[in-house]
C-alpha cells in the first residue's frame, strides 16, 4: 500500500497544476461551443463539449478570432489550469472553428460584424503605385505561391525592391505571424510602396488564417497598400476582401501589379514615332507659317512701292506745272536784265537792254518808253 | 537582412513615364516656341532611352526580413 501524501489546499493546487503543465505542456481540445459569453468586454467565458463530457475554459477576447455562436465546433489551444478559488478552466490559448460549416458560419458571422463598421467599403480602397519600385512580399518563403509570383514578376518587370517575410501561412501560428509581418514592414524605416499577401489555394482550415478578426483588421490597418492573393479558393477571404486590391491566384498579383515589359516597350516605341511625327509636324507647321509671313511682306513692299511711285509722279506733274517753261509753253515771257529776271518797271530806263525768252526763243530788245509805274 | 541580387540602376519610371506623355501632349499642341520644341523633343527622346534600357537590364532584387516577434517554426 503506497503512502499516504497529505497536502494544504494551496500545496494540492500548486501540484495539480505542476503535473498539468507537465503532462500537458500545449494541448488542443476540440469540441461544440456552449454557454458562450463575454465579461466586460474583457473576459470570454464557455464550455467546450461533446456527446459526454463538458470542458470550462476562459481567456481574454484578443483570442477570439471573430464572433462566435453556440453550436459551433471549436479547436481551442490552451493549458489546463486549476485556479484556487474558481476551480477547474482550460486557459485559451488560441481558438478556430473547425469543419467546413463551423468554418463558413464564423467567417460569415465576422463578414456581418465587419461590414457594420465599414471596413470592406469600397472608398477605403487606396490605389496600388504601378508599377511599385518596392514590395513587402508576405508569404511561405517555400510555398509554391511564392514561386509562382516572382516567377510571373520577373517574367513581367525588372527594378523592383522586395523585402521578403517568410510567414505561416497555416496553422495555429498563422495569423500572429502574418499580422507581425504587416506591422514589421509598415514599420520599415522606408517602408516598400505595397504589401503583397499571397498563398495557394487550399481547405477552408488551411485558409482559415485568412478569415481572422485579427488578420482581417491587420490588413484593414496597413498604412501600406494591401494586394492579397489567396488562390484557387470557391469563397472569397476575409483577408482579400478587406485588402486594397485582390488577386485570383499569386500569379495574377504579380500580373496586377507590374506591366508586361514587352508590352511597355511596344509602347515606348510607339511614343518614339509619335515624337519623330510631332516634331516634323511642328516644323512643316513653322515653315508654312513662314512662307505665309514672306507672301504677307512681298505684299506689303509692293503695295509700299506703288504707293511711293504713285505719289513720286503726283509730284512729278506738281513740279511740271510750277516749271517756267510750263509758263512759256502757255505764251508768256520771261525778261531779265542784267542776268536778273525783271518783275516791274522799277529799276529800268529807256535805252536799257532787255532780254526777253519765249517758248522757242531768246530776243533781245531796247528798251524805248517806260510808262505807268506805280508804288507797290 | 540576406541580400540576393543587386539591383539595377533605379529610375522612377510612373515619373519619367508621366514627363513622356506631357511631353507628347506638349509637341501636339500649338503656341510652341521652337526652342521650347526642340529641347522638348531631346528630353523625349532620352527619356525613351532611359526606360528602354532600364525595362530591358533592370532586375528584381530580394531582400529577407526577419519580423520583429515570431519566428517561423515551419512551412507550407
Amino acid at each position: 500500500m503506497q503512502a499516504e501524501i497529505e497536502l494544504s489546499v494551496s500545496q494540492f493546487v500548486a501540484s495539480v497544476n505542476e503535473t498539468f503543465e507537465f503532462a500537458y505542456p500545449f494541448i488542443s481540445i476540440i469540441g461544440e461551443l456552449s454557454n458562450f459569453r463575454i465579461s466586460k468586454n474583457q473576459w470570454v467565458y464557455f464550455d467546450l463539449k461533446d456527446d459526454l463530457a463538458s470542458v470550462r475554459c476562459f481567456g481574454t477576447v484578443y483570442r477570439l478570432p471573430g464572433p462566435l455562436e453556440d453550436g459551433m465546433l471549436l479547436k481551442v489551444a490552451g493549458n489546463p489550469r486549476l485556479h484556487s478559488q474558481y476551480g477547474f478552466s482550460f486557459n485559451i490559448q488560441s481558438i478556430r472553428p473547425v469543419g467546413e460549416g463551423s468554418i463558413k458560419k464564423a467567417a460569415d458571422l465576422l463578414t456581418e460584424k465587419l461590414t457594420k463598421e465599414g471596413i470592406f467599403d469600397t472608398a477605403r480602397k487606396r490605389l496600388v503605385p504601378y508599377p511599385p519600385q518596392s514590395i513587402g512580399l508576405i508569404t511561405s518563403a517555400q510555398s509554391a505561391a511564392y514561386a509562382d509570383f516572382i516567377k510571373i514578376l520577373n517574367q513581367r518587370w525588372g527594378g523592383i525592391a522586395i523585402s521578403l517575410v517568410d510567414v505561416l501561412v497555416q496553422g495555429e501560428s498563422a495569423p500572429a505571424s502574418i499580422i507581425d509581418a504587416i506591422e514589421t514592414l509598415n514599420q520599415q524605416a522606408e517602408p516598400p510602396e505595397a504589401l503583397v499577401i499571397t498563398r495557394g489555394g487550399g481547405s477552408p482550415e488551411d485558409l482559415w488564417a485568412f478569415n481572422t478578426e485579427q488578420v482581417t483588421r491587420a490588413i484593414a490597418g496597413s498604412r501600406i497598400p494591401t494586394i492579397v492573393a489567396i488562390g484557387h479558393e470557391i469563397d472569397i477571404s476575409l483577408a482579400e476582401r478587406v485588402a486594397d486590391m485582390r488577386a485570383s491566384t499569386p500569379s495574377n498579383a504579380a500580373e496586377l501589379i507590374v506591366p508586361d515589359r514587352n508590352e511597355v516597350l511596344q509602347r515606348l516605341s510607339k511614343q518614339h514615332s509619335i515624337l519623330n511625327q510631332a516634331i516634323k509636324a511642328f516644323f512643316a507647321q513653322l515653315k508654312q507659317r513662314l512662307v505665309y509671313f514672306r507672301e504677307v511682306l512681298d505684299k506689303d513692299i509692293k503695295s509700299m512701292l506703288d504707293q511711293m511711285y504713285e505719289s513720286l509722279a503726283s509730284q512729278k506733274k506738281l513740279l511740271e506745272v510750277l516749271s517756267p517753261n510750263s509758263a512759256l509753253k502757255r505764251g508768256y515771257a520771261i525778261i531779265h536784265y542784267n542776268n536778273k529776271i525783271v518783275s516791274g518797271g522799277g529799276g529800268l530806263s529807256v535805252g536799257n537792254l532787255l532780254q526777253i525768252m519765249v517758248r522757242n526763243a531768246e530776243i533781245h530788245a531796247k528798251i524805248t518808253k517806260i510808262s505807268n509805274i506805280t508804288k507797290e | 537582412m540576406v541580400k540576393t541580387t543587386p539591383i539595377a540602376s533605379k529610375i522612377n519610371y510612373q515619373a519619367l513615364s508621366e514627363e513622356l506623355e506631357t511631353i507628347l501632349n506638349e509637341l501636339q499642341s500649338d503656341n510652341l516656341d521652337i526652342s521650347k520644341a526642340l529641347s522638348s523633343y531631346e528630353r523625349g527622346l532620352v527619356i525613351i532611352k532611359q526606360l528602354e534600357d532600364y525595362i530591358k537590364r533592370a532586375e528584381n532584387s530580394i531582400t529577407t526580413i526577419n519580423s520583429l516577434k515570431t519566428s517561423k517554426k515551419s512551412v507550407k
